[in-house]
């Protein structure tokens, strides 16, 4: 009986401890992760999917030993959700030498991390960033980096009912003027170190197939091809998991990020210049996330070049194979992106 | 034989001439596409039956066309851009639609939209007309003296602020951007909430800019990433990361509302949900100044895509009917856009309006020193490339300077092979 009392006791507990998604959010260096944090007898737990990803740093579990690690450092308080890892935030702040707060009034978790401490990051490896600057409120403009961002010669909020329009609007470029000069591959060069999304692409290199944050590269090399009326080229291809550190991908999927260029090569203006999308290697097709993209669709003329980036989402398991162009009374246009 | 003729002349008239005046009263029908929705969808439906009221022989679909999905096909506005350049190609754009500044100087290039000058005789707006618009207005839509598009719906920059949390922390409203940092601090400090929350955007990056007299493109060349756009991405940056008085996102409107943020940046046309959802006390001012004073515009203006004569004359009808006087007013008091022309504002109905709502007086206000972004066709990009830097900096993935800089190479690029 007594045996059947505490086993029943210990089920209650563990009925009562089992996690709970609190309602509060992860934020990240002030950015909202869009994650909520995991709350279990008062410990705040994050999920290190994010945290490896938004740090770009990396994670690793072996499950045999029951090991966790976190940009170097083994955690011990760590537990499996659902599939996903939760890592306690204060051992994670500690690994990541950053810092922890709460928001008095909505509970939210800030989690500061201190980048100059994430060993094993791309980022670090690749970027030059300094000390936020102070910005000299006193001193007038100059070569240097102060600026005046105050004037004597401010106008008051009280007098506004007697103000009326009548200046005329400033405008920050005349326009009918056609655009002057530039060759043709000054248009089409995109920078190859371009990056996106806080996850700094790799000079001429292309992370692996897998996690943004796993080990491993291998390279990426331009690819053209065109018809007719377009030329079209990818000068870059990484996978991210999140975007803008906010768009995360759906479970089971990653974003494909494209680089390209698009050169009008005919003699006609092109007004609408067509609608790219990815195909896999299993002939699957998949549109480009507008909404995450930077690819303005514009009219161009004979010589003209649009570019930007295109983003895809597709399953994890999904390998590239081509971008087709699809443009209005044409056959589509195929970049093959593997060879 | 009298009975004959007179039969005669009957059948004449039923089959001849009545068949005439039929077909001369023929509706003209013509669509226009707009990116608008709810309340502001219901003042356009209202606006347009209102108009086919007044002219029969026109008949106006307003279509709204709205993203269905943001991740998928981007924002509405973006939705109906691509609609309107899908429709021109095909040969079936639409006979009015809204368009920005920038749009507009695509479709002049190509000959697709009509300049106000076409118009003339009794159908031509008078030079009086003309002056009533805002000059702001008027100007960002005219090229080489010439209005292309009529001004719609409009708004303009502004700072709203949580009075009462200015009043626990006995903090003055801002009047320069180093009165609002000092502000935001303090209150961040005193509340342990954020003093301002913002979005981290290219137009955020545009008050400080254009308040020190800076550009972003000059002479067909990406300028934001100097010494003054540097600075102006510094001081957020700094709020956010170092001060720890700035929140970057998204929902900077719903932070306001919760009372999480003293501060918001935010258009006018947030002024009447404002007042509907705000629960505490709180303040429009002007944005605070820098070296000068200048407010960033927004919205679009409407333009006519008709080929067809007809069909031109009816939609030129219809806009402006849109930007008459009490047309004017009566959309903006039912969307909470801003009145675009003069005599609309000093209107009995639109003074009487502005004691219910006089946060719009500020918006009027800040007109005289508005400015509208560049306008040149490669702008929506480099918007985008300004985005993703003002992102990457206050995220800590970039220094301010390196951010801009790598935004300006790709819009340099962009601005060389753009034709």
């Amino acid at each position: 009986m007594r045996k059947l009392v505490t086993a029943l006791f210990i089920l209650s507990l563990c009925l009562f401890i089992k996690p709970a998604y609190a309602d509060k959010s992860l934020y990240l260096n002030n950015l909202n992760t869009g994650q909520k944090i995991l709350l279990i007898r008062g410990t705040s737990y994050i999920p290190t999917e994010t945290l490896a990803a938004r740090l770009d740093t990396y994670t690793a579990w072996f499950p045999g030993s029951n090991t966790f690690i976190l940009n170097g450092s083994q955690i011990r308080d760590f537990i499996n959700s659902k599939g996903a890892i939760y890592v306690s935030a204060k051992e994670a702040a500690k690994a990541c030498g950053g810092s922890l707060k709460f928001n008095k009034r909505s509970r939210d978790l800030y989690f500061i991390a201190d980048k100059s401490k994430v060993s094993y990051t791309r980022s670090r490896l690749s970027s030059n960033s300094q000390d936020i600057q102070t910005i000299d409120l006193s001193s007038p403009v100059s070569s240097n980096k102060s600026l005046p961002l105050s004037s004597s010669s401010s106008s008051s909020s009280d007098d506004l009912t007697t103000v009326y329009p009548q200046s005329s609007a400033k405008s920050d470029s005349t326009i009918l003027t056609r655009h002057a000069g530039g060759t043709i591959m000054d248009g089409l060069r995109i920078p190859v170190n371009a990056t996106i999304s806080g996850i700094p692409a790799p000079k001429t290199q292309l992370t692996s197939y897998a996690a943004p944050y796993t080990q491993g590269t291998a390279y990426f090399s331009p690819k053209t091809a065109q018809n007719s009326t377009f030329q079209v080229t990818v000068t870059n291809m990484e996978e991210i998991s999140v975007v803008k550190n906010r768009f995360n991908a759906s479970a089971g999927n990653k974003y494909v990020v494209l680089y390209v260029s698009q050169q009008n090569i005919s003699p006609e203006v092109q007004i609408y210049t067509g609608k790219f999308t990815f195909v896999d290697e299993n002939s699957k097709v998949y549109d480009y996330l507008e909404g995450l993209s930077n690819y303005w669709l514009s009219i161009l003329k004979p010589g003209g070049v649009n570019y930007g980036y295109l983003v895809f989402e597709i399953p994890s398991y999904a390998r590239p194979s081509y971008l087709v162009l699809n443009a209005l009374n044409q056959p589509p246009l195929e970049i093959n992106l593997i060879n | 034989m009298i009975k004959k003729i007179s039969a005669f002349l009957l059948c004449f008239v039923l089959f001849t001439v009545i068949p005439n005046f039929v077909w001369a009263a023929e509706k003209v029908s013509i669509e226009m596409w707009h990116a608008m929705k709810y309340e502001k969808k219901d003042a356009i439906d209202e606006l347009v039956k209102k108009f086919m009221k007044e002219n029969p022989d026109i008949s106006v679909t307003p279509k709204a066309m709205l993203s269905p999905d943001v991740r998928l096909y981007g924002n509405d506005y973006s939705f109906l851009y691509r609609k309107i350049i899908q429709g021109l190609a095909e040969n079936n754009p639409p006979d009015v639609a809204q368009v920005y500044e920038n749009w507009t100087t695509q479709f002049v290039e190509i000959n697709a939209i009509t300049p106000f000058s076409h118009f003339d005789g009794s159908e031509a707006m008078s030079k009086k007309e003309l002056d009533d618009f805002f000059p702001i207005f008027r100007n960002a839509s005219s090229y080489d003296g010439v209005m292309w598009t009529m001004p719609f719906n409009k708004s303009i920059y502004v700072l709203y602020y949580n009075k009462d949390l200015l009043d626990k922390s006995g903090v003055k409203i801002p009047k320069t951007w180093d009165d609002l940092k000092s502000a935001a601090i303090k209150i961040s400090e005193d509340s342990d909430i954020y003093g301002i929350a913002f979005s981290p955007t290219v137009d955020l990056l545009g008050h400080i800019i254009y308040s020190n007299k800076g550009w972003f493109i000059s002479d067909n060349k990406a300028v934001f990433n100097d010494d003054i756009g540097v600075a102006s991405l510094n001081y957020w940056n700094a709020l956010v990361n170092h001060d720890k008085a700035g929140e970057a996102t998204f929902n900077s409107y719903q932070e306001f509302l919760k009372g999480n943020a003293a501060f918001i940046i935010e258009t006018t046309s947030r002024i009447g949900s404002l007042k509907n959802e705000c629960k505490f006390n709180y303040g429009i001012t002007l944005l605070p100044t820098g070296r000068s004073q200048a407010y960033q515009c927004a919205g679009t203006n409407l333009a006519i895509f008709s080929k067809d004569e007809a069909k031109k004359l009816a939609a030129w009808k219809l806009i402006k009917f849109f930007a008459r006087k009490e047309n004017n007013i009566e959309l903006s008091i039912k969307t909470g856009y801003l009145p675009t022309r003069y005599s609309a504002y000093n209107s009995p109905e639109y003074q009487k309006f502005l004691a219910s709502y006089p946060g719009y007086k500020v918006g009027i206000a800040a007109l005289n020193y508005g400015i509208t972004q560049p306008r040149i066709s490669a702008w929506e990009s480099i918007r985008g490339f300004v985005n993703d830097a003002v992102f990457d900096a206050i995220s800590g993935n970039l220094d301010s300077k390196d951010a801009l800089n790598k935004a300006a190479d790709y819009s340099n690029g962009l601005l060389k092979g753009f034709k």
